[in-house]
């Protein structure tokens, strides 16, 4: 019975070692735990995609082409609960500014009037 | 049977005197409207004897082509035997039909099998085909005349809606049968207009002429007489071919309209919209001819306004001596004018709805009375000699000529007219022009030889539109959605019909008077309407300040203009064009006052007029209501935080990029940035260009050896761009340096070689444009670190030129002026305000520093070149260590040495994709390989073992290679959130971003409900976002798109 309890010691010291050494090696690698956000990131890619054939302009906006305005995409004040609207947001300081900037959307060969713009100050 | 009466002469002038009386009371109910300066300038003129016309039958314009039809009695079996056929085919007729028969009336066939009823349906196939028809009816009596007319009429009507319609009236001398003609005559007259036919006048001729029908029958014309009836069917009824009015206007027998047009040529004005009643929309006044504005809207676009010849004008705007005859082919359908303003090249066709303007409206200054300005008081139409207004326009038929008002200024466009070549056209813009060969056939005024303009300028009127509409409905913030057709809503008055029926028709900027107080925004917004009309309907500025009401600028440029002064007809308060102007400016003060900021286009001309109006000359702009603080707005982005401002480890681990920038450029040129008050301006300066040139292929070189790469903005010293293409070009290749050369080899350092400086980005240095500044000033885009940077190395820079020779360089932050120097222009204006530093170091968003030496006025030797070459090349290299890749010792604030919102973009772009994550599917980008081994090595799943595909996986191989964040947290997207909320110190949290203005690139992006995350790089090919998709994609492109509103943003601090 001494033998065995020897024994039995032994093995729940190895185990405990080989446990805290596993623990260690472990705590040197990431761990996956990341498989939840598989179905979003696929969503939100596939949303992208649809997004930009629904509003190509989002992809040659100039956000930050001038001192003076700079054009932006994002959520619609007029549809707030409908997320597949878009707005664009012009941003200037001066009206002339705005102008230029709708001029510019005009260049690129959109019709702005096709779009929600909100203006906003720089 | 014939009556025997009494014959008086007994026309019918009611009308005429009801017109006359309300032509003297007019005024009065003009100026009860919302003071509308354009109604009480204009002065408006309202015929009140309205004739209704038929817009349902209505034969406007119909072309007289060759087959004619002429039904009547036995005067007109007279006008057969006389010969009329013949004369109505030497007119062009080829194809006559009479049906004509003694004692005939319309309900009785007298010597005919037919009446005149039945002889319609007898005829009906010549009148399907016909374009002409004389009615010869009434000489015999007949119970019911009135109705059976109308039948008749009708029934010509229902075969053939275009046909023109001729009535010949009853010219008699017999006594007894006089007083029942007279009152078949009276029924003619009155349901011309109605029924749209054309009265043949042979009354009168009889009336004039009594022997033309002799005694004793006095009824039946002799052969004087038949000849005599003959010619005036004949001229009536025009040649055919000839484009002629509705209902067969009467022709002058040579095809033209037989009334001439007030002027053919002179200046116009602005009028007020009209609705379908005729009505200006501002008041419940009718314009002239105001049922005509039934026709449609294009009639109510596109009306003019002369003083027509249907009465005399006296200098006070009242008429008198009006030509009934005239009137009435007037009123019968919108007779249409050619008008051509020869400076635009545009061209439209006019509805004459309207009468007016006022002989006074818009005379010349000093005028004032009868006789004055050209005027013969009473006047018929407008004497050639006059110099003021002689027409008017809407705003639609205004803006597509791209007229100039004609005021009291002198100036305006003189535009010509004449009667429309067509008739039967639709009223709005068109190709045609005045005295052009393909409308000469018609004119009214043969000698008319204006000369046919340049082609026309494209219509912009859709254009316009768009944007107005694009303005109107987002510049609300989205809050109007205004689908108010018959009126107007929001200060933009959005509607489906909005630009059709009332903003369009409205003066722009009308929302200044009545609207301004309950409108905040107004004032502005008027601006954008007004600049529009600028920009893009190419009206010039003292049109549109007239043309928004401001008669202000008229009034105060014109202090001794009596025509200002005077007291507009009907008083109103003693209202004038002067007081108006101070009321439609106060009406902007009110709406400025509550609490807008008015950023102008024409700051500083209004401020002249707001002195002006003040009465206190040193007012400053700033104190007008609001109106100050545009002198420090515009243009200001500083602290706009751009990530991509940073630009330690721009190219990490690579060649430091510097840009050398040698001054000047081989020709003048400017370039507006957007703000009209900013001008990029570049000219060529060809002793310091080629100077500075030799310097900059030294230093290019000498670098080049040392290990940088080196961009240069000319490839010859004669070659250059704008100052913000430079800028732009050192921002899009993210230099670690960038730095002007120039010399200025004159006066300044007094032409010590050895003397100059170097200038660095200055926080609060700006750029004022203007002469003396118009208060729009483009501010420092660079972030505050970049700045430091750039102080930093303009110090070393400094340094090492002195070091070399240039003993006396200094290294300067400028403080007040541009550098030690006088103050010195950048725009050849003198002296520039205190503060301002060259627009390529404002724009740009990297380091950039500004070397100026002097010298002999002849330039620098080759000696003195190489030495300031190589002082610029050592203080290159002190600044940007060669093979330190752009990651100095200073990381832009971020002492831990950590990377940073650059580095994270970079890393970012490195290691993905630029295209979706469909196109390479699991396959990741080679460089991604590597880093994302050292954290994951072993991941496996659905894209196979090894797995790149995780997104949490991507953000933390970027957050730690790129060294942004060695401790970022490596796995699971909520975990990552946790700890960069847990981490305030490291990272700020943007919870819930509108737009992508609210991101900078290098922001860490998390789906609202942690299920994702990404990282934004702005303006990036394929798309703002990189990204990776477990199990499906290796980090690729993406685009926020629909997720804006459902994501939230970590920075990096």
């Amino acid at each position: 019975m001494i033998i065995n309890k020897k024994i039995y010691i032994i093995a729940i010291a190895a185990v405990a070692v080989i446990s805290l050494f596993a623990i260690f090696i472990f705590s040197q690698k990431p761990v996956d735990t990341n498989v939840d956000n598989g179905e979003s990131s696929l969503k939100f890619n596939q949303d992208s995609q649809s997004a930009i054939a629904a509003y190509p302009i989002i992809a040659n906006l100039p956000k930050d082409m001038s001192p003076v305005f700079r054009i932006d995409y994002g959520v619609s004040l007029k549809y707030p609960k409908y997320s597949k609207k878009i707005a664009l947001y012009i941003s200037s300081d001066r009206p002339d500014n705005k102008l230029s900037a709708i001029e510019y959307i005009y260049k690129m060969g959109y019709d702005p009037s096709e779009y929600e713009i909100i203006f906003k100050g720089l | 049977m014939l009556t025997k009466n009494n014959f008086k002469k007994t026309n019918i002038y009611l009308c005429l005197l009801i017109m006359v009386l309300s032509t003297l009371l007019l005024p009065l109910k003009v100026l009860a409207v919302d003071l509308d300066f354009f109604s009480a300038n204009d002065i408006l003129f309202y015929m009140p004897c309205e004739v209704p016309t038929s817009s349902d039958n209505s034969s406007a314009g119909a072309a007289s082509n060759g087959t004619i039809v002429l039904i009547g009695d036995s005067i007109s079996v007279g006008l057969q035997n006389v010969g009329i056929a013949k004369k109505l085919k030497d007119n062009g007729y080829t194809d006559v039909t009479i049906d004509a028969a003694g004692s005939r009336s319309m309900l009785s066939p007298g010597d005919s099998t037919t009446n005149g009823l039945q002889a319609v349906d007898a005829n009906k196939d010549k009148i399907s085909s016909a374009g002409t028809i004389v009615v010869g009816l009434g000489t015999n009596t007949e119970p019911e005349f009135e109705s059976n007319l109308k039948k008749m009429v009708k029934k010509i009507r229902n075969i053939n809606n275009n046909i023109r319609i001729f009535w010949t009236n009853v010219g008699v001398t017999n006594t007894g049968a006089k007083a029942s003609m007279d009152e078949y005559n009276k029924i003619i007259d009155r349901n011309k207009s109605a029924l749209d036919y054309t009265v043949i006048d042979w009354h009168k001729e009889v009336i004039d002429n009594p022997s033309l029908i002799p005694i004793p029958d006095g009824i039946h014309p002799g052969a004087n007489g038949y000849n005599k009836l003959a010619a005036l069917v004949t001229k009536s009824v025009g040649k055919a071919g000839a484009i002629s009015s509705s209902g067969g206007a009467p022709m002058d027998g040579t095809g033209n309209i037989p009334y001439d047009l007030p002027a053919t040529s002179g200046k116009t004005g602005l009028e007020s919209a009209i609705d379908e009643n005729g009505k200006f929309i501002h008041s419940s006044e009718k314009v002239t001819f105001s049922s005509l504005a039934k026709k449609g809207q294009a009639y109510r676009d596109y009306y003019i306004t002369m003083r027509w010849n249907y009465v005399s004008w006296n200098w006070d705007g009242t008429t008198a001596d009006a030509d009934n005859e005239q009137y009435a082919w007037m009123a019968r359908t919108p007779r249409m004018v050619l008008v051509t303003n020869e400076r635009t090249g545009k061209s439209i066709y006019a509805a004459a709805l309207e009468a007016g303007p006022a002989p006074w409206a818009g005379a010349a200054s000093g005028t004032s009375g009868a006789s004055r300005n050209g005027w013969h008081n009473p006047q018929r139409g407008t004497p050639s000699e006059y110099t003021g207004r002689v027409s008017g326009f809407p705003p639609k038929a205004f803006s597509a000529l791209g007229a100039r008002q004609g005021m009291s200024s002198g100036s305006g466009d003189v535009l010509k007219y004449q009667w429309a070549p067509n008739q039967n056209a639709t009223p709005g813009p068109t190709t045609d022009k005045v005295g052009s060969s393909n409308t000469q056939a018609v004119s009214s005024n043969p000698n008319c030889g204006c000369a046919s303009s340049s082609s026309p300028s494209a219509s912009t009127n859709g254009k316009f539109d768009k944007y107005l509409k694009a303005l109107a409905y987002t510049e609300s913030g989205g809050s109007y959605t205004v689908v108010n057709s018959s009126g107007f809503e929001g200060r933009y008055q959005i509607g489906p019909n909005y630009f059709n029926s009332y903003a369009d028709n409205y003066p722009p900027g009308k929302q200044l008077g009545p609207h301004a107080a309950t409108m905040p925004g107004d004032v502005q917004d008027a601006m954008v309407y007004l600049h529009l009309y600028e920009q893009y309907l190419k009206v010039d500025k003292d049109t549109l300040r007239l043309a928004a009401g401001w008669i202000w600028p008229a009034a105060a440029d014109s202090p001794n203009d009596p025509a200002m002064d005077i007291v507009l007809p009907g008083n109103n308060g003693g209202l004038t064009p002067r007081k108006y102007a101070q009321i439609v400016l106060g009406n902007m003060k009110k709406s400025a006052a509550q609490k807008l900021e008015l950023k102008y286009l024409d700051a500083p001309e209004f401020e002249k007029y707001y002195k002006k109006l003040d009465g206190n000359k040193n007012t400053p702009y700033g104190a007008f209501p609001g109106g100050g603080s545009s002198a420090s707005t515009a243009g200001s982005s500083t602290g706009n935080g751009n990530a991509n401002n940073a630009v330690s480890g721009a190219s990490t681990g690579t060649k430091p990029k510097i840009l050398i920038s040698p001054g000047h450029t081989g020709q003048t040129d400017t370039k507006m940035m957007g703000n009209p008050a900013i001008i990029d301006h570049i000219s060529p300066n060809p002793t310091e260009m080629q100077n500075v040139w030799d310097v900059a292929v030294i230093v290019k070189r000498k670098l080049e050896a040392k290990g940088y790469e080196v961009l240069m903005t000319k490839n010859s010293a004669n070659g250059g761009i704008f100052s913000w293409d430079r800028a732009q070009m050192a921002n899009d290749n993210n230099v670690d340096l960038a730095f002007e050369i120039h010399t200025d080899t004159g006066a300044t350092y007094n032409h010590d070689w050895k003397v100059g400086e170097v200038w660095s980005q200055w926080k609060d240095g700006y750029r004022e444009a203007g002469r003396n500044g118009n208060g729009q000033k483009v501010k420092l885009v660079a972030s505050d670190a970049v700045m430091a940077k750039s102080q930093e190395y303009a110090k070393k820079v400094a340094t090492a030129r002195q070091e070399a020779g240039q003993t006396g360089v200094k290294g300067v932050v400028g403080t007040g002026k541009f550098g030690t120097r006088p103050a010195k222009p950048f725009d050849s204006s003198y002296p520039t305000p205190a503060g301002n530093i060259p627009l390529v170091m404002l724009w740009s968003k990297v380091p950039w520093i500004y070397n100026e030496v002097g010298g002999a006025s002849g330039g620098l030797t080759d000696q003195q070149i190489q030495v300031y070459a190589e002082g610029l090349v050592n203080g290159v290299v002190e600044s940007v260590p060669p093979g330190s890749g752009g990651s100095t010792s200073s990381e832009c604030g971020n002492t831990s040495g950590d990377g940073d919102a650059t580095a994270i973009v970079e890393t970012a772009i490195k290691y993905s994709w630029d295209s979706l994550g469909a196109v390479h599917g699991c396959t990741p980008q080679d460089a991604y390989k590597e880093p994302w081994k050292k954290l994951y090595s072993g991941y496996s799943g659905a894209c196979g073992n090894p797995d790149y595909s995780p997104c949490n996986q991507f953000v933390g191989t970027v957050m730690r290679s790129s060294a942004a964040d060695n401790k970022f947290e490596p796995n699971v997207v909520s975990s990552q959130a946790r700890y960069m909320e847990s981490h305030p110190e490291k990272y700020t949290k943007i919870p819930n971003p509108q737009s992508t203005r609210d991101l900078e690139p290098g922001d860490i992006l998390v789906k609202k409900d942690e299920s994702h995350i990404m990282i934004y790089v702005g303006d990036k090919p394929g798309g703002d976002i990189r990204n990776g998709s477990l199990g499906k994609y290796a980090p690729a492109a993406a685009s926020t798109g629909w997720y804006m509103g459902d994501i939230k943003a970590y920075r990096l601090k």
